[in-house]
């Protein structure tokens, strides 16, 4: 933590989460938080005319799970084309690395710095190698950091829903997000994982069960929603839902948004659950219907996991899904089933304009940010690596903010499955900087329940990214004039300065302690590994209050 | 007394990684070890590790030595070799790593001449597997490919399968002798194979996974055909098991790509995992780690200024012909292959690691250090990627991860060697 003081003198600002749109006004960080003020004589850095945000936040990436390093390690071929030299700092050398679509963890956190993104959140990591991702992370420099944990169609939890123990339920779930310092609870394919790994193609729809009537992908969506909530989490619940990326899988995810009603619940990657007609026959763009229901419901929140065309890398615990995409592309495919927890699957995939499904898949996500009437509840992602990688960011953000970039894409695209969407039909809208604020930081910090990122207000950590104002807006995203981490100047004049550690995020909820008992007979009985050995020890940063 | 088991002891004397063992110490050794089988027992000895810092045989300071080994390995950088052996933490692992970073050498260990063929497989292909734990409670057929695990993995079987699975109502063990490597003597089923037809075999195999096969269906492999016919219309669960590692290295450099295509294949019509077997002493872990700092799990060369990737030749190829005129060895030497130990003895060679001034190698620096799991604690992973958090039970004076870091300390304060 820098103790040192800075003013930021004559930025245009964009402070969404404290409605300052544009204004002109200093920003001054002291002890890595933004104060009101600081003395006259302290230290300025002059960014008359430029724009100033607060660092990206990264609500959904897959950067540091023992599953990423499966991908990394399935792709020697390209990271030979993309090779990244040691940066050098104002104190020193930092690490050399590989590119490609999964970088290696040092080249990683000096790239989302250099993007002007400061935080960011591994979305799927298995509990049982949750050690993995932490040692990852902490070779992640710069970005505040953390993960969720698969819970979805873990072994525990499916016993109680069978047995109708949501109490032990509820403290499970408190204990293992303390366990293995993890943030928020993700659900994957609800039951569906399960349900593979028990010899079946997949679960279909919201009531089906491979274990009885009582657990299915419906019941665990209620459950873990229900409990997500009654703990206060900060972000309550993270859904994958299932049938990703198959035609007419609008009716289960609006399916599944009915299930957690009323309830504070994110839906992730919705571009990839927003397609009507039906399999093997039609394709078609539900974006509209999922619109109108999100739009109409503030309790749900989503991220969009936009498709950028080129290499990406699907990735997912979702292991059924990424089988069917190995029949499909026939190429390399990981399958790595974890013991009574979840899954991994890998498939290497391309995005193509010319293929109709890639088209309407990027048509979706569009629709998707351009039909929503609320940023703060409907962000940006591309599910990096598995839309494309998270340094596309700012191609997305120029066709959000440019209905003639988007228009000139669109007009390359396959149009066997586009007629009638509402993109063909022409959008015009275009976000402006502030809506840009928003879906990129100030939105995934309220929706993560980060009260100290996102946002310039006097006590936020001093995060913050200072772009030189452009109309190739794509340029202007992509290389950020100055980035400060934690008050730390770890971009300047465009280049990578400095690169401290990043902080760990993780909760550590309350649960009764009688629940122990439950989880180590349930270790004894099913784990190969003992009770003892599960915790994470030793992390470096405190559990953020509750 | 018994060390205080709210923390496992954790044995690395192969990669089964057991936990549930009861180890007692008195006046800094191990004075007792439950549930350790004769390889645990090898590995932990009584824990009495020396502590030594010498060069050529003789004891020197720490200081002395770091400045001699900075000497023999920042010569020529470039021409150095970081040969990270086992039984240090993921750590130290990741310091080795830094370092050679830093000096622009090559970093690589015993995977490039064991299990390198399985890894490259892995990487034109992908691969379908599980953890340890899927085998145990999912599996209701497991074919031994060629070996019985009893040997150099001697609890695996008490722990993976013979349990009662919990997902299956019971289990077929199969064994797939090939040559002299036969499977276990409890399996219900064999099948005599000769190395020379393991990967035909493989190929029948995945042949007779479809309706309409064209495999044989006489002469030494038409029993292959009627296991494929069986697995495709019975089992649920398939666990295939072979030694990644084999003593002899008896291996058809193809057989890890058969086993991995044909794994895959059975997923069309069940589920089926491929489990390798892997040494102990963290190799796994090595792996991994080299794999997120660098996006390579062995062999990288980082003499152009970033990692490259280096498999056209083995470790032992690269020392037969000279490549390196300096090695650092981090970890401890025990496994190291004998003719990697021949190669070591004809190049300046720092050794940092448990164990080091026993090493038989040629006179050099030696470093002595505790070992991940007797004396240190830290990040191990099990032959599933699987970790496991390491405890110390005794005390050693130096950690291997200090050591490399007092060597990037002694470089940094040369300049970049890089440049």
């Amino acid at each position: 933590m820098s103790s040192e003081r800075l003013r930021l003198c004559g930025g245009i600002v964009h402070d969404p989460a404290n409605g300052i749109d544009g204004e002109v006004r200093d920003i001054c960080v002291e002890d890595g938080v933004i104060v009101a003020d600081v003395p006259r004589d302290a230290p300025r850095l002059d960014v008359s005319g430029m724009i100033v945000m607060p660092g990206g936040v990264d609500i959904h990436c897959h950067v540091a799970s023992a599953g990423v390093n499966h991908a990394r390690r399935l792709m020697p071929d390209e990271r030979r084309h993309d090779p990244a030299p040691a940066p050098q700092f104002t104190d020193g050398t930092g690490r050399s690395g590989t590119g490609g679509i999964v970088p290696s963890t040092f080249t990683t956190g000096y790239r989302y710095a250099t993007l002007g993104y400061t935080t960011a959140f591994d979305a799927a990591v298995a509990p049982l190698t949750a050690k993995v991702c932490h040692a990852s992370l902490d070779d992640t420099p710069i970005v505040d950091a953390g993960f969720f944990a698969l819970m979805g169609n873990d072994e525990f939890l499916l016993r109680q829903i069978e047995a109708g123990e949501t109490g032990l339920a509820r403290d499970y779930m408190a204990w293992l997000l303390g366990a293995v310092g993890a943030y928020a609870v993700k659900i994957v394919n609800p039951g569906g994982i399960d349900a593979w790994k028990a010899g079946h193609r997949n679960l279909n729809t919201l009531d089906e069960s491979m274990r009885g009537d009582r657990v299915t992908p419906r019941a665990i969506l209620d459950v873990l929603t229900t409990v997500a909530n009654e703990l206060g989490l900060p972000h309550p619940v993270h859904i994958h839902c299932n049938n990703l990326g198959v035609p007419g899988n609008v009716a289960t995810t609006l399916d599944s948004m009915r299930v957690v009603a009323g309830r504070r619940a994110h839906f992730t990657h919705l571009q990839f659950h927003s397609y009507g007609g039906e399999r093997g026959k039609s394709w078609t763009s539900a974006a509209a219907e999922i619109s109108d229901y999100v739009n109409a419901h503030p309790e749900i929140t989503a991220d969009v996991g936009q498709v950028m065309f080129g290499p990406a890398l699907t990735l997912s615990a979702d292991s059924p899904l990424e089988y069917l995409l190995h029949e499909t592309t026939g190429g390399k495919w990981v399958n790595l089933d974890i013991e009574l927890e979840t899954g991994c699957g890998i498939v290497p995939y391309n995005y193509e304009e010319k293929a109709a499904a890639a088209a309407l898949q990027w048509v979706v996500g569009l629709e998707l940010f351009l039909l929503s009437n609320d940023p703060w509840r409907v962000v940006l992602s591309t599910d990096h690596p598995n839309g494309g990688s998270f340094l596309a960011y700012p191609q997305l953000i120029e066709l959000l903010m440019s209905r003639d970039a988007r228009r000139e894409c669109f007009e390359r695209l396959n149009p066997r499955f586009l007629a009638g969407s509402a993109l063909a039909d022409g959008l015009a809208r275009e976000y402006t900087l502030n809506e840009i604020a928003i879906v990129t930081r100030a939105g995934p910090a309220r929706i993560l329940g980060l009260k100290r990122k996102g946002h310039l207000g006097v006590g936020a950590d001093a995060d913050v990214t200072v772009y030189q104002r452009s109309d190739r807006i794509a340029e202007m995203f992509s290389m950020p004039r100055y980035v400060l981490k934690s008050g730390v100047l770890v971009v300047e004049e465009g280049q990578l300065r400095r690169a401290p550690p990043g902080r760990r995020l993780h909760i550590r909820p309350g649960y009764d302690e009688a629940v122990v008992s439950n989880i180590r007979k349930h270790f004894e009985d099913f784990s190969t590994m003992r009770f003892e050995s599960y915790p994470v020890r030793n992390l470096k940063d405190r559990p953020l209050n509750l | 007394m018994p060390v205080s088991t709210d923390r496992p002891v954790i044995c690395l004397g192969c990669g089964c990684a057991c936990d549930d063992l009861s180890v007692s110490v008195a006046a800094g050794r191990i004075t007792g070890i439950e549930n350790a089988c004769p390889l645990g027992l090898k590995w932990f000895r009584d824990g009495n590790f020396p502590a030594a810092i010498q060069c050529d045989g003789v004891d020197v300071s720490f200081d002395r030595a770091i400045t001699t080994a900075a000497e023999i390995l920042f010569a020529n950088p470039r021409r150095t070799l970081i040969y990270v052996s086992d039984d240090v933490s993921c750590a130290a692992h990741g310091e080795a790593t830094a370092l050679a970073d830093r000096i622009g050498a090559t970093i690589d260990g015993p995977t490039s001449d064991t299990v390198a063929d399985g890894l490259l497989a892995a990487q034109r292909r992908g691969r379908a597997s599980a953890t340890l734990g899927e085998l145990r409670h999912r599996a209701d057929v497991v074919i031994f490919w060629g070996v019985d695990p009893s040997a150099r993995y001697p609890r695996f079987m008490e722990r993976f399968v013979t349990p009662q699975p919990v997902f299956a109502t019971a289990r077929t063990l199969i064994a797939v002798d090939v040559d002299a490597a036969h499977g276990p003597r409890v399996c219900g089923e064999r099948i005599t194979l000769s190395s020379r037809h393991e990967v035909d075999a493989l190929s029948v195999l995945r042949a007779g996974l479809r309706e309409r096969g064209t495999a044989p269906t006489e002469g030494v492999l038409a029993a292959f055909v009627e296991l494929a016919r069986r697995l495709r219309s019975d089992a649920k669960y398939v666990a295939i098991i072979f030694d990644a590692e084999p003593d002899d290295g008896r291996r058809d450099p193809d057989l890890p790509e058969a086993l991995i295509a044909f794994t895959q294949a059975l997923n069309a019509s069940t589920r089926a995992a491929l489990f390798a077997l892997r040494a102990g002493g963290n190799r796994n872990g090595f792996e991994s780690l080299l794999t997120w700092q660098t996006g390579f799990p062995f062999a990288a060369d980082f003499a152009g200024g970033h990692p490259r990737y280096v498999t056209d030749e083995s470790v032992a190829e690269r020392l037969s012909r000279g490549r390196y005129d300096a090695v650092l060895v981090v970890g401890s030497t025990v496994n190291v292959a004998v003719n990697i130990a021949a190669e070591l003895k004809r190049v300046p060679t720092v050794i940092v690691g448990p164990g080091a001034s026993e090493a038989t190698l040629a006179p050099g620096v030696v470093i002595d250090t505790g070992a991940v799991g007797i004396h240190e604690g830290g990040m191990v992973l099990r032959m599933d990627d699987v970790p496991f958090e390491a405890v110390p039970l005794l005390s050693h004076p130096t950690t291997a991860a200090d050591v490399l870091r007092s060597l990037s300390e002694r470089c940094a304060a040369r300049g970049s060697l890089r440049s």
